[in-house]
Protein backbone atom coordinates (compact mmCIF):
# COMPACT_ATOMS: atom_id res chain seq x y z
CA UNK A 1 0.00 0.00 0.00
CA UNK A 2 1.01 3.35 -0.94
CA UNK A 3 1.67 5.82 1.59
CA UNK A 4 -1.17 8.19 0.36
CA UNK A 5 -3.47 5.09 0.56
CA UNK A 6 -1.74 4.79 4.13
CA UNK A 7 -3.04 7.96 5.21
CA UNK A 8 -6.50 7.88 3.47
CA UNK A 9 -6.96 5.05 6.14
CA UNK A 10 -5.75 6.93 8.67
CA UNK A 11 -7.61 9.86 7.86
CA UNK A 12 -11.05 7.34 7.78
CA UNK A 13 -10.30 5.88 10.99
CA UNK A 14 -9.68 9.80 12.75
CA UNK A 15 -13.33 10.77 11.04
CA UNK A 16 -15.10 7.59 12.00
CA UNK A 17 -13.40 8.37 15.63
CA UNK A 18 -14.49 11.69 15.78
CA UNK A 19 -18.08 10.73 14.48
CA UNK A 20 -17.76 7.65 17.33
CA UNK A 21 -17.37 10.16 20.02
CA UNK A 22 -19.37 12.76 19.07
CA UNK A 23 -21.76 11.78 17.68
CA UNK A 24 -24.95 10.16 19.38
CA UNK A 25 -23.90 6.84 20.51
CA UNK A 26 -26.86 5.55 22.18
CA UNK A 27 -30.49 6.42 23.20
CA UNK A 28 -32.58 5.85 26.53
CA UNK A 29 -35.54 5.49 26.79
CA UNK A 30 -36.30 5.51 30.61
CA UNK A 31 -38.99 2.91 31.99
CA UNK A 32 -40.79 2.88 35.34
CA UNK A 33 -42.34 -0.13 35.10
CA UNK A 34 -46.54 -0.37 35.80
CA UNK A 35 -46.15 3.50 36.88
CA UNK A 36 -44.51 4.60 33.56
CA UNK A 37 -47.88 5.96 32.89
CA UNK A 38 -48.08 7.69 35.86
CA UNK A 39 -44.54 9.07 35.52
CA UNK A 40 -45.62 10.44 32.19
CA UNK A 41 -48.50 12.10 32.98
CA UNK A 42 -46.75 13.71 36.34
CA UNK A 43 -43.33 14.23 35.25
CA UNK A 44 -42.81 13.91 31.53
CA UNK A 45 -39.27 15.06 30.95
CA UNK A 46 -38.31 12.00 33.26
CA UNK A 47 -39.27 9.68 30.33
CA UNK A 48 -38.60 11.33 27.50
CA UNK A 49 -36.33 9.46 25.61
CA UNK A 50 -32.56 10.85 25.65
CA UNK A 51 -29.46 10.57 23.14
CA UNK A 52 -25.78 10.63 24.35
CA UNK A 53 -22.30 10.81 23.20
CA UNK A 54 -19.42 9.39 24.41
CA UNK A 55 -17.12 12.20 24.87
CA UNK A 56 -20.51 13.98 26.51
CA UNK A 57 -20.60 10.74 28.73
CA UNK A 58 -17.49 10.99 29.53
CA UNK A 59 -17.76 15.20 30.52
CA UNK A 60 -20.65 14.65 32.56
CA UNK A 61 -18.80 11.63 34.48
CA UNK A 62 -15.91 13.47 34.84
CA UNK A 63 -17.78 16.71 36.49
CA UNK A 64 -20.08 14.60 38.66
CA UNK A 65 -16.77 13.94 40.44
CA UNK A 66 -16.66 9.94 38.75
CA UNK A 67 -12.68 10.97 38.08
CA UNK A 68 -11.41 7.31 37.88
CA UNK A 69 -14.20 6.07 35.73
CA UNK A 70 -14.38 9.32 33.55
CA UNK A 71 -10.59 9.41 33.66
CA UNK A 72 -10.02 5.50 32.55
CA UNK A 73 -12.57 6.46 29.73
CA UNK A 74 -11.22 9.39 28.45
CA UNK A 75 -7.64 7.79 28.45
CA UNK A 76 -8.95 4.49 26.49
CA UNK A 77 -11.68 5.42 24.45
CA UNK A 78 -10.45 9.38 23.42
CA UNK A 79 -6.75 9.84 24.43
CA UNK A 80 -5.10 6.81 23.10
CA UNK A 81 -7.12 6.63 20.09
CA UNK A 82 -6.06 9.95 18.91
CA UNK A 83 -2.61 9.53 20.20
CA UNK A 84 -2.53 5.75 18.04
CA UNK A 85 -3.57 7.47 14.99
CA UNK A 86 -0.83 10.29 15.60
CA UNK A 87 1.80 8.00 15.61
CA UNK A 88 0.87 5.62 12.81
CA UNK A 89 0.68 9.05 10.41
CA UNK A 90 4.15 9.53 11.49
CA UNK A 91 5.58 6.23 10.94
CA UNK A 92 4.12 6.76 7.48
CA UNK A 93 5.88 9.59 6.99
CA UNK A 94 9.14 7.98 8.42
CA UNK A 95 7.93 5.21 5.80
CA UNK A 96 7.84 7.61 2.87
CA UNK A 97 11.28 8.97 3.84
CA UNK A 98 12.76 5.43 3.87
CA UNK A 99 13.30 4.69 7.52
CA UNK A 100 11.83 2.94 9.85
CA UNK A 101 8.37 3.35 11.68
CA UNK A 102 10.38 4.51 14.74
CA UNK A 103 10.04 3.23 18.47
CA UNK A 104 7.24 5.09 19.60
CA UNK A 105 4.99 3.31 17.11
CA UNK A 106 7.02 0.22 17.96
CA UNK A 107 6.14 0.49 21.97
CA UNK A 108 2.81 1.48 20.86
CA UNK A 109 2.36 -1.61 18.60
CA UNK A 110 2.63 -3.83 22.03
CA UNK A 111 0.34 -1.48 23.55
CA UNK A 112 -2.32 -2.51 20.60
CA UNK A 113 -4.21 -4.61 22.76
CA UNK A 114 -5.72 -1.93 24.74
CA UNK A 115 -7.21 -0.93 21.86
CA UNK A 116 -10.06 -3.53 21.89
CA UNK A 117 -10.67 -1.94 25.78
CA UNK A 118 -12.86 0.79 24.48
CA UNK A 119 -15.21 -1.46 22.84
CA UNK A 120 -15.31 -3.88 25.82
CA UNK A 121 -16.13 -0.32 27.68
CA UNK A 122 -18.95 0.30 25.23
CA UNK A 123 -20.17 -2.87 25.49
CA UNK A 124 -20.08 -3.03 29.47
CA UNK A 125 -22.02 0.52 29.30
CA UNK A 126 -24.58 -0.93 27.17
CA UNK A 127 -24.85 -4.37 29.50
CA UNK A 128 -25.36 -2.24 32.35
CA UNK A 129 -27.53 -0.23 31.36
CA UNK A 130 -30.09 -2.85 30.33
CA UNK A 131 -29.88 -4.29 33.15
CA UNK A 132 -31.74 -1.33 34.81
CA UNK A 133 -35.41 -2.29 35.52
CA UNK A 134 -38.50 -0.49 35.05
CA UNK A 135 -38.42 -1.52 31.16
CA UNK A 136 -35.63 1.17 30.70
CA UNK A 137 -34.77 0.56 27.25
CA UNK A 138 -31.36 1.08 25.14
CA UNK A 139 -31.09 1.87 21.50
CA UNK A 140 -27.52 1.90 20.06
CA UNK A 141 -27.27 4.91 17.58
CA UNK A 142 -24.66 5.31 14.48
CA UNK A 143 -21.59 6.82 16.47
CA UNK A 144 -21.64 2.95 17.79
CA UNK A 145 -20.58 1.33 14.63
CA UNK A 146 -18.57 4.24 13.65
CA UNK A 147 -16.36 3.95 16.61
CA UNK A 148 -15.83 0.51 16.26
CA UNK A 149 -15.56 0.67 12.65
CA UNK A 150 -12.40 3.23 13.47
CA UNK A 151 -10.91 0.90 15.84
CA UNK A 152 -10.99 -2.20 13.43
CA UNK A 153 -9.61 -0.23 10.81
CA UNK A 154 -6.54 1.06 13.25
CA UNK A 155 -6.19 -2.46 13.84
CA UNK A 156 -6.29 -3.53 10.38
CA UNK A 157 -3.69 -0.90 9.94
CA UNK A 158 -1.71 -1.67 12.55
CA UNK A 159 -1.57 -5.47 10.93
CA UNK A 160 -0.45 -4.24 7.17
CA UNK A 161 1.98 -1.78 8.86
CA UNK A 162 3.42 -4.98 10.74
CA UNK A 163 3.76 -6.99 7.38
CA UNK A 164 5.18 -4.06 5.55
CA UNK A 165 9.18 -4.35 5.05
CA UNK A 166 10.84 -1.65 6.53
CA UNK A 167 13.55 -0.17 5.19
CA UNK A 168 16.91 -0.04 7.15
CA UNK A 169 17.35 2.15 9.49
CA UNK B 1 19.79 9.67 22.27
CA UNK B 2 22.01 12.52 21.08
CA UNK B 3 24.42 12.35 18.68
CA UNK B 4 27.48 13.02 21.42
CA UNK B 5 25.74 10.36 23.62
CA UNK B 6 25.92 8.02 20.88
CA UNK B 7 29.84 8.86 20.17
CA UNK B 8 30.82 8.56 23.66
CA UNK B 9 29.34 5.24 23.34
CA UNK B 10 31.58 3.93 20.34
CA UNK B 11 34.39 5.49 22.32
CA UNK B 12 34.03 3.69 25.07
CA UNK B 13 34.08 0.67 23.14
CA UNK B 14 36.69 1.19 21.41
CA UNK B 15 38.20 1.71 24.55
CA UNK B 16 37.22 -1.17 25.62
CA UNK B 17 38.31 -2.58 22.97
CA UNK B 18 35.72 -3.99 21.13
CA UNK B 19 36.04 -1.79 18.15
CA UNK B 20 39.17 -1.02 16.40
CA UNK B 21 40.39 2.50 15.99
CA UNK B 22 39.27 2.20 12.19
CA UNK B 23 35.42 1.02 13.01
CA UNK B 24 35.35 3.99 15.28
CA UNK B 25 36.14 6.38 12.78
CA UNK B 26 34.03 4.65 10.32
CA UNK B 27 31.25 4.63 12.51
CA UNK B 28 31.43 7.94 13.94
CA UNK B 29 31.71 9.52 10.54
CA UNK B 30 28.45 7.46 9.28
CA UNK B 31 27.24 9.10 13.03
CA UNK B 32 27.86 12.30 11.95
CA UNK B 33 26.92 12.23 8.55
CA UNK B 34 23.42 10.79 9.26
CA UNK B 35 20.67 12.60 7.45
CA UNK B 36 18.85 13.87 10.73
CA UNK B 37 15.31 12.63 10.99
CA UNK B 38 12.67 15.27 9.54
CA UNK B 39 10.38 16.73 12.36
CA UNK B 40 7.44 15.18 11.25
CA UNK B 41 4.21 17.39 12.12
CA UNK B 42 1.78 14.05 10.38
CA UNK B 43 0.98 12.71 14.13
CA UNK B 44 -1.30 16.59 14.15
CA UNK B 45 -3.50 15.48 11.62
CA UNK B 46 -5.64 13.03 13.08
CA UNK B 47 -5.97 15.14 16.25
CA UNK B 48 -7.63 18.05 13.43
CA UNK B 49 -10.17 15.61 12.30
CA UNK B 50 -11.26 14.48 15.35
CA UNK B 51 -11.08 17.96 16.68
CA UNK B 52 -13.42 19.20 13.03
CA UNK B 53 -15.99 16.58 14.04
CA UNK B 54 -16.35 17.81 17.59
CA UNK B 55 -16.84 21.33 16.64
CA UNK B 56 -19.06 20.57 13.92
CA UNK B 57 -21.19 18.33 16.66
CA UNK B 58 -20.60 20.90 19.45
CA UNK B 59 -22.12 24.31 16.93
CA UNK B 60 -24.82 22.06 14.90
CA UNK B 61 -27.83 21.73 16.92
CA UNK B 62 -28.85 18.34 18.25
CA UNK B 63 -32.51 16.77 16.93
CA UNK B 64 -33.82 15.52 20.88
CA UNK B 65 -35.01 11.91 20.06
CA UNK B 66 -38.11 12.61 21.13
CA UNK B 67 -38.85 14.89 18.09
CA UNK B 68 -38.49 12.26 15.65
CA UNK B 69 -41.63 12.06 13.42
CA UNK B 70 -41.02 8.54 12.96
CA UNK B 71 -42.70 7.62 16.01
CA UNK B 72 -45.62 9.17 16.00
CA UNK B 73 -46.86 9.79 12.38
CA UNK B 74 -50.69 10.84 14.27
CA UNK B 75 -48.81 13.47 15.57
CA UNK B 76 -47.35 14.72 12.21
CA UNK B 77 -50.52 14.59 11.14
CA UNK B 78 -52.19 16.43 13.98
CA UNK B 79 -50.76 19.45 13.22
CA UNK B 80 -52.09 19.96 9.93
CA UNK B 81 -55.07 18.40 11.43
CA UNK B 82 -56.94 16.77 8.10
CA UNK B 83 -60.18 15.19 9.07
CA UNK B 84 -61.60 11.70 9.40
CA UNK B 85 -61.94 9.56 5.87
CA UNK B 86 -65.10 7.87 5.43
CA UNK B 87 -65.88 4.23 6.02
CA UNK B 88 -62.63 4.43 8.49
CA UNK B 89 -62.12 3.15 11.49
CA UNK B 90 -61.06 5.63 15.00
CA UNK B 91 -61.06 5.61 18.33
CA UNK B 92 -61.82 8.76 19.94
CA UNK B 93 -61.88 10.03 23.26
CA UNK B 94 -61.60 13.41 25.43
CA UNK B 95 -57.79 13.53 26.63
CA UNK B 96 -58.95 16.63 28.68
CA UNK B 97 -62.19 18.36 29.80
CA UNK B 98 -62.05 21.71 32.21
CA UNK B 99 -65.47 22.76 34.02
CA UNK B 100 -65.99 26.34 35.21
CA UNK B 101 -66.29 26.87 38.43
CA UNK B 102 -69.88 26.64 38.87
CA UNK B 103 -72.20 24.61 37.56
CA UNK B 104 -74.80 25.29 35.13
CA UNK B 105 -77.21 26.17 37.40
CA UNK B 106 -74.40 29.00 38.88
CA UNK B 107 -74.09 27.21 41.94
CA UNK B 108 -70.83 25.46 43.71
CA UNK B 109 -70.12 21.96 42.47
CA UNK B 110 -70.81 20.05 45.74
CA UNK B 111 -72.64 20.80 48.98
CA UNK B 112 -69.35 20.69 50.81
CA UNK B 113 -67.18 22.77 48.09
CA UNK B 114 -65.32 20.44 46.72
CA UNK B 115 -64.34 19.92 43.02
CA UNK B 116 -66.49 18.12 40.80
CA UNK B 117 -65.54 14.11 39.93
CA UNK B 118 -65.44 14.51 36.36
CA UNK B 119 -66.65 12.19 34.10
CA UNK B 120 -68.57 11.29 30.37
CA UNK B 121 -69.94 9.10 28.27
CA UNK B 122 -69.68 8.79 24.61
CA UNK B 123 -72.93 8.73 22.05
CA UNK B 124 -72.97 7.48 18.48
CA UNK B 125 -76.57 8.77 17.13
CA UNK B 126 -77.78 8.75 20.95
CA UNK B 127 -76.54 5.55 21.76
CA UNK B 128 -74.25 5.22 24.42
CA UNK B 129 -70.50 3.40 23.24
CA UNK B 130 -68.43 4.14 25.85
CA UNK B 131 -67.91 5.36 28.99
CA UNK B 132 -64.93 6.60 31.01
CA UNK B 133 -62.72 4.27 32.18
CA UNK B 134 -61.96 6.90 35.54
CA UNK B 135 -63.20 9.44 36.52
CA UNK B 136 -62.33 13.07 38.19
CA UNK B 137 -61.56 13.71 41.93
CA UNK B 138 -62.67 16.90 43.32
CA UNK B 139 -60.79 19.06 40.35
CA UNK B 140 -62.59 21.08 37.71
CA UNK B 141 -59.50 19.64 35.00
CA UNK B 142 -59.06 15.95 34.67
CA UNK B 143 -57.23 13.78 31.97
CA UNK B 144 -57.45 10.73 30.32
CA UNK B 145 -54.75 8.60 28.14
CA UNK B 146 -56.31 6.36 26.34
CA UNK B 147 -54.76 3.54 27.71
CA UNK B 148 -55.82 0.96 30.02
CA UNK B 149 -54.41 1.59 33.10
CA UNK B 150 -53.63 -1.43 34.48
CA UNK B 151 -51.79 -2.02 31.07
CA UNK B 152 -48.43 -4.57 31.44
CA UNK B 153 -46.30 -4.72 28.61
CA UNK B 154 -45.16 -8.67 29.75
CA UNK B 155 -48.89 -9.25 30.64
CA UNK B 156 -50.06 -11.17 27.87
CA UNK B 157 -53.57 -11.24 29.55
CA UNK B 158 -54.32 -8.16 28.12
CA UNK B 159 -56.07 -7.81 25.00
CA UNK B 160 -55.19 -6.35 22.28
CA UNK B 161 -58.94 -4.46 22.19
CA UNK B 162 -58.28 -3.95 26.16
CA UNK B 163 -55.24 -1.78 25.58
CA UNK B 164 -56.94 1.76 23.96
CA UNK B 165 -59.83 2.93 26.15
CA UNK B 166 -61.50 5.52 23.86
CA UNK B 167 -64.63 4.88 21.73
CA UNK B 168 -64.19 2.83 18.28
CA UNK B 169 -66.74 4.44 15.74
CA UNK B 170 -66.68 3.97 12.03
CA UNK B 171 -67.15 7.53 10.11
CA UNK B 172 -70.54 7.89 8.28
CA UNK B 173 -72.06 10.45 6.60
CA UNK B 174 -74.97 11.56 8.81
CA UNK B 175 -73.64 10.07 12.18
CA UNK B 176 -73.32 12.28 15.63
CA UNK B 177 -70.99 11.65 17.93
CA UNK B 178 -72.08 12.80 21.49
CA UNK B 179 -70.13 13.53 24.74
CA UNK B 180 -72.22 13.61 27.60
CA UNK B 181 -69.95 15.76 30.66
CA UNK B 182 -71.01 15.35 34.29
CA UNK B 183 -69.77 15.69 37.48
CA UNK B 184 -70.05 12.14 39.49
CA UNK B 185 -71.90 12.64 42.48
CA UNK B 186 -73.01 9.94 45.23
CA UNK B 187 -76.90 11.38 45.55
CA UNK B 188 -77.37 13.15 41.92
CA UNK B 189 -75.13 13.96 39.28
CA UNK B 190 -74.82 16.90 37.46
CA UNK B 191 -75.01 17.68 34.24
CA UNK B 192 -71.97 19.98 33.23
CA UNK B 193 -72.27 20.06 28.95
CA UNK B 194 -73.08 17.98 25.76
CA UNK B 195 -70.05 18.43 23.10
CA UNK B 196 -71.67 16.84 19.99
CA UNK B 197 -70.07 17.16 16.44
CA UNK B 198 -71.09 14.93 13.32
CA UNK B 199 -68.58 11.97 12.71
CA UNK B 200 -67.36 13.34 9.47
CA UNK B 201 -66.15 16.58 10.56
CA UNK B 202 -63.93 14.68 13.19
CA UNK B 203 -60.15 16.03 12.82
CA UNK B 204 -57.38 12.95 13.62
CA UNK B 205 -55.25 14.19 16.15
CA UNK B 206 -55.69 16.91 19.19
CA UNK B 207 -58.83 19.76 18.77
CA UNK B 208 -59.06 21.88 21.50
CA UNK B 209 -62.71 23.03 21.88
CA UNK B 210 -64.25 26.39 23.86
CA UNK B 211 -67.76 26.98 25.12
CA UNK B 212 -68.94 30.35 24.72
CA UNK B 213 -72.56 30.49 25.29
CA UNK B 214 -74.23 27.75 23.98
CA UNK B 215 -71.29 26.83 21.14
CA UNK B 216 -68.68 24.98 21.25
CA UNK B 217 -65.80 26.52 19.44
CA UNK B 218 -62.10 25.09 17.81
CA UNK B 219 -58.99 27.29 20.14
CA UNK B 220 -59.64 29.73 22.37
CA UNK B 221 -60.77 33.12 21.60
CA UNK B 222 -59.05 35.43 24.03
CA UNK B 223 -60.99 38.11 22.77
CA UNK B 224 -64.66 36.54 24.94
CA UNK B 225 -64.38 36.04 28.62
CA UNK B 226 -64.11 32.00 29.31
CA UNK B 227 -67.40 30.59 30.09
CA UNK B 228 -68.10 30.67 34.43
CA UNK B 229 -70.33 28.06 34.65
CA UNK B 230 -70.96 24.16 33.14
CA UNK B 231 -68.32 22.75 30.81
CA UNK B 232 -65.56 25.24 29.74
CA UNK B 233 -63.24 23.16 27.55
CA UNK B 234 -63.09 19.79 25.68
CA UNK B 235 -59.89 18.63 24.28
CA UNK B 236 -60.63 15.75 21.86
CA UNK B 237 -58.33 13.11 20.50
CA UNK B 238 -58.34 11.06 17.40
CA UNK B 239 -56.24 7.93 16.44
CA UNK B 240 -56.73 6.20 13.28
CA UNK B 241 -57.53 2.89 14.39
CA UNK B 242 -54.73 1.92 11.96
CA UNK B 243 -52.30 3.84 13.32
CA UNK B 244 -53.01 1.89 16.74
CA UNK B 245 -49.17 0.98 17.50
CA UNK B 246 -48.16 4.56 16.85
CA UNK B 247 -50.29 5.98 19.87
CA UNK B 248 -49.48 2.72 22.06
CA UNK B 249 -45.47 3.98 21.40
CA UNK B 250 -46.39 7.80 21.75
CA UNK B 251 -48.01 7.47 25.08
CA UNK B 252 -46.06 4.85 26.72
CA UNK B 253 -42.43 6.01 25.38
CA UNK B 254 -41.76 2.88 23.39
CA UNK B 255 -39.97 2.62 20.56
CA UNK B 256 -42.42 1.47 17.65
CA UNK B 257 -40.94 -1.84 17.08
CA UNK B 258 -41.64 -2.99 20.44
CA UNK B 259 -45.26 -2.55 20.57
CA UNK B 260 -45.37 -4.12 17.40
CA UNK B 261 -44.07 -6.96 18.63
CA UNK B 262 -45.70 -6.94 21.73
CA UNK B 263 -49.29 -6.74 19.82
CA UNK B 264 -48.51 -9.61 17.80
CA UNK B 265 -47.78 -11.82 20.50
CA UNK B 266 -51.27 -10.10 21.71
CA UNK B 267 -52.74 -10.79 18.72
CA UNK B 268 -54.78 -14.35 18.61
Amino acid sequence: MAPSQLRFTLALSALLLGLGLFAPVMTLHPGFGSYTGIVKALAPNLTEPRTFSLFGSIITLLREGSLFIGGLLLVFTVLFPIAKLGVYWTAVDHLAQGRGPGRIYERLSHLGKFSMLDILVVALLVIAIKGLPGGTIITLEWAAPAFCASILLTLYFSSILKTRPHAEE
Amino acid sequence: MGTLEKIKELKALRDRGDLTDEEFEQAKTRLLNERPGATSLGWIYPLLIVVVVGIVFWIAPQKKPGTKPLNNGEEKSAQANPTVKPQHTYHVFPDLIELAAKNPEGKEWDIDDSGPDITYTIHLNDREIFTAPSKGNDNTVNEWGGMSQDLNLFNTSVSVEGIIKAALISINAGDTLKIKIWDNDIASNDEAGVFTIKTTELKIGQTEWWRYGDTLIEDRDSSRPDASRGLKRLRLRVIDSDKKAEFIASQLNLPLEKVNDMLKKLTP
